[in-house]
């Protein structure tokens, strides 16, 4: 027997398989300190392994898997019914604004019988686009006037200044960049003011181009 | 009344409690000591049976419930480790050193001889390691392992004999083989 055959022996042995081969190899051992190394070697290795077996290792975190299991389901949950409601919101919002499209561009005869149930609707929508209307003139006015606004806190108030003799009084020099920044507010003011009417007045006009239900003539 | 894996499973999956504690005390105790024998640090072992679980109830939809379920598990805590100690060998720890040093200082030759095994397998390839831990300290056969590692058996056996020559080589190296006797 060669040390290789030996070797895979010792293998086998360590593999827990039964060695066959087993009285050649103790002859082949006898004459080989090599592999009786190697055996030796084994043996402590096997009495090592038992050691490390017998070491009882310490309870796991059973109880914090469990809570951290629980709570990701939970989250995983929670997390696919918002998806699910986000896309039955979409899909909802999705048909209805194809449902209002299709309403106001096809006025032709061949309308769908549900025609008439979406008419009754129409009153509190022209209600709703003329808020809206108005919503965006005030906004537009309100933006004129924070952009006019800041421009007023450079324009110094009138102090009160102890009178100084032999001093001349500055306040004559502040005279003309408090005249400049009026202008400069006035201007900006001036200039913003063609956007809000122009806003009320494309407002106006989209109001008027909305068709009018014979239930509500004013169309509000 | 004992449930079967199958059962188990189809329950944890309806999100019962009771059924996701069972799971978790059914295989936690082989997970966990997988992780505390190939880690060798109780706090990474931790972290990383709790990432094993999380991972095997995200994915247990995807368990082909015609197969069992231990090696099936075994493989996720098996690729979590492997993860984990290349991570760890691409930045030691001071934290490691200590723990080797304080806390498993051998008492005695059998300690001794367990410390040094342990030592030799902190050295082996990573598969080599594991194979052997499997094998020999959770007496897994060759067959759960090919499974658990996605391997044929014949490629199994070639790391776990590798790596016993490498233990083997190391104990006598270190003088843990007691001399011969003329």
């Amino acid at each position: 027997m060669r040390c290789a055959d030996c070797l895979e022996l010792l293998q086998r042995s360590l593999d827990g398989e039964s060695a066959a081969g087993g009285a050649e190899c103790e002859l082949h051992l006898a004459n080989c300190p090599a592999c009786q190394e190697w055996f030796a070697a084994a043996r402590r290795l096997e009495e090592g392994l038992r050691v490390l077996r017998a070491q009882i290792s310490e309870p796991g975190p059973s109880e914090r898997i469990v809570a951290l299991v629980l709570r990701d389901h939970a989250l995983r949950r929670r997390r696919r019914w918002r998806a699910g409601w986000a896309a039955a919101a979409a899909v909802a919002l999705a048909v209805g604004l194809g449902l209002w499209r299709g309403h106001y561009t096809d006025t032709g005869p061949e309308l769908p019988p549900a025609a008439p149930v979406l008419a009754s609707e129409e009153p509190s929508l022209q209600r709703q686009v003329a808020e809206v209307g108005s919503a965006l003139a005030d906004l537009a006015r309100r933006t004129t006037q924070e952009a006019v606004g800041p421009t007023r806190l450079f324009v110094p108030e009138p102090v009160p200044t102890p009178r100084l003799s032999n001093v001349t009084l500055v306040s004559q020099a502040w005279e003309p960049p408090k005249q400049s920044l009026r202008d400069v507010g006035a201007g900006v003011s001036a200039g913003l003011e063609p956007v809000t009417t122009s806003f009320r007045r494309a407002v106006d006009l989209f109001l008027r181009d909305l068709p009018v239900s014979p239930d509500n003539p004013t169309g509000l | 009344m004992t449930l079967d894996d199958a059962d188990l499973v189809q329950r944890c999956l309806h999100g019962e409690a009771t059924a996701i504690r069972l799971l978790v005390e059914r295989f936690q105790p082989e997970v966990f000591g997988l992780c505390v024998r190939l880690l060798h640090h109780r706090q990474d072992a931790e972290d990383v049976t709790q990432e094993v679980f999380l991972r095997v109830f995200r994915s247990l939809r995807r368990w082909n419930n015609a197969r069992p379920l231990r090696p099936w598990i075994l493989r996720i805590a098996v690729n979590r480790c492997r993860t984990w100690l290349g991570r760890r060998a691409r930045r030691p720890e001071l934290v490691d050193y200590l723990q080797d040093t304080v806390a498993d200082r051998p008492a005695d030759d059998a300690a001794e001889l367990a410390a040094e095994i342990r030592a030799a397998l902190e050295v082996l390839r990573p598969e080599y390691r594991i194979v052997f831990v499997l094998f020999h300290e959770h007496g897994h056969s060759y067959e759960m392992i090919a499974a658990a590692f996605d391997r044929p058996v014949g490629t199994i056996k070639t790391w776990l004999h590798r790596a016993r020559l490498e233990v083997l080589q190391r104990l006598k190296r270190r003088g843990m083989v007691p001399e011969r006797h003329p």
